[in-house]
């Protein structure tokens, strides 16, 4: 089964005639496409202002993932190569709307001091923090599941780890001063809907989630302004949580005393409640919460889905494992189907909310196809099931991945 | 003076050239566009009211990308659009002509 490498083939659909002209390339003559390891998952390669040619899964609002061979490149996902995620037809902002020089963020509600900061402001007025955190779409590997289910038809690539700079969350919500009846904080960014009623993209957390000292207003990502697609000038970073809650080019912060209801947080974006977010495939859940956390993942990055490998001639396997934030404390490997795993060496720790590297000495000894099955787990003990779990929206897979190679 | 006013003048044209630089960057920015979006759908009776409207809110590649979904499926997703996304049709009106449409092109 392939699930490791989503660039199973690759065609390169040039326009032969045109080419054949020798007409100079002003205009893309060729335009590449990926197959997806999924019915249906033939996707264009497209170039995107600061990005890489990325897969594009669609294209107003922009939905763009990172292909799989850019997690072997390094445990930092490069800025050009990072997933985008938009939800409404006016998105995104075009730069001229985002411009860091009338950009405010503003603060509001059941707060002591409404205030507004200047991308400047925040800058100079916080202590600045870095930290290395995966950010990941809930609907990360949606194309997999079994049975299929509506929404983002994704292989992997809707993941990314990334160094974020920004200013603590809770040091500026303290300059603001929370009212003793504070509930939750709401954030907002200048990404808008077209129709006056579609839902704008409007996420809510508790008040006492948000004053926690790792949730980030982030400006820079890997050492470099954000870019345009990933929420120029500044965005929400909730370390260990799905994407969602990550909002992009984020400008306002509105502390309620009630519970806030909007439809990205009721009914988009929720899970069975129980504790694997998983029910039988094809039935409905009876109850359900809002996605949080990551559960645990991991690949095997350094081998593609159909690749041969040499018997006896010695090789490293080599991959990522992550979780919500406790920490990856092992990654064992099996080529048996499960029946034994072998541990995995670690590498650098980079924090408890990035990637970890992992490394394992591979020697093949027979001939003939082999599942390479890679599985993590955590500080607290979890980690990944043999069998896929399932949920009507196809959220939070994490089975233990296997990658078919050929020894010969 | 006269070794002062060469160095002047590279002095003044290195900062016109800053600032050209600067605006030129900006400029671009500003620019920056997202490059032509997926407009192709499946020919067949009913693509028109795919055009008409679904097309507003979203490219083509958010029904071609889908598995292919049964009719249950296409209806209560055209049904959603109106309902919660506030797609300014009426859709019982549009369906079975668009349903049937995105059945036969996109589902099973």
């Amino acid at each position: 089964m392939n699930t490791n490498s989503p660039l199973s083939r690759r065609n390169f659909l040039v326009r032969g005639a045109v080419f054949a002209a020798g007409l100079p390339a002003l205009k893309a003559l060729a335009e590449e496409t990926v197959t997806l390891p999924f019915e249906n998952g033939e996707r264009p390669l497209v170039k995107y202002p600061q990005k890489r040619p990325l897969i594009r899964l669609t294209s107003r609002p922009p939905q763009l993932e990172t292909p799989f061979s850019v997690f072997n490149e390094g445990v930092l996902t490069p800025n050009d190569a990072f997933f985008v995620r938009y939800h409404l037809a006016g998105s995104p902002p075009s730069m001229g709307q985002l411009g860091a020089e009338k950009f405010q963020l503003n603060i509001k509600g059941a707060v002591t001091t409404p205030l507004s900061f200047s991308l400047e402001e925040l800058k100079k007025d916080f202590e600045p923090v870095e930290i290395v955190a995966v950010n990941q779409c809930s609907g990360n590997s949606r194309g997999f599941f079994k049975p299929r289910v509506q929404g983002g038809q994704l292989a992997h690539g809707a993941m990314g780890n990334a160094k974020w700079r920004g200013v603590r969350l809770k040091d500026v919500l303290a300059k603001a001063g929370l009212a003793a009846n504070a509930k939750q904080a709401v954030f907002n960014g200048l990404d808008k809907p077209l129709l006056p009623g579609t839902p704008d993209f409007v996420k809510a957390i508790d008040i006492d989630q948000a004053a926690e000292p790792d949730l980030l207003l982030a400006y820079e990502m890997n050492g470099e302004p954000l870019p345009w697609l990933n929420g120029f000038p500044l965005r929400l970073v909730m370390p260990g949580h799905y994407g969602t809650y990550w909002v992009k080019h984020l400008n306002e912060i509105l502390i309620t005393d009630d519970q806030f209801k909007g439809f990205w947080m009721d009914p988009a974006y929720r899970i069975p409640d129980d504790a694997c977010a998983a029910i039988e495939p094809g039935t409905k859940p009876k109850h359900t919460i809002p996605i949080s956390r990551f559960n645990v993942r991991s690949f095997l990055t350094s081998v593609e889905d159909g690749a041969s490998l040499k018997r006896d001639r010695a090789t490293t396997l080599r991959g990522i494992a992550f979780d919500g934030g406790y920490g990856i404390t092992e990654v064992a490997v099996s080529d048996d189907d499960g029946r034994t795993w072998r541990s995995a060496e670690l590498g650098k720790d980079l924090g408890k909310y990035s990637f970890r590297e992992w490394m394992l000495p591979f020697k093949p000894a027979r001939v003939g196809k082999l599942a390479l099955r890679v599985r993590a787990t955590n500080r607290l003990g979890q980690s990944q099931p043999m069998e896929p779990l399932w949920n009507p929206s196809g959220y939070m897979r994490n089975v233990v991945e296997s990658t078919t190679v050929t020894i010969a | 003076m006269k070794t002062r006013l060469p160095l002047l003048a590279i002095v003044a044209s290195g900062l016109l050239w800053g600032i050209i630089r600067i605006n030129a960057a900006d400029k671009a920015w500003d620019s920056w566009k997202l490059p032509a979006e997926e407009t192709r759908l499946k020919p067949g009776a009913g693509s028109e009211l795919v055009k008409a409207n679904c097309l507003l809110c979203h490219s083509t590649d958010y029904i071609s990308t889908q598995p292919p979904l049964t009719r249950d499926q296409w209806k209560a997703t055209v049904l959603k659009m109106q309902q919660k996304f506030g797609a300014p049709y009426n859709a019982e009106k549009l369906d079975p002509q668009l349903v049937e449409y995105l059945v036969k092109a996109y589902g099973k």
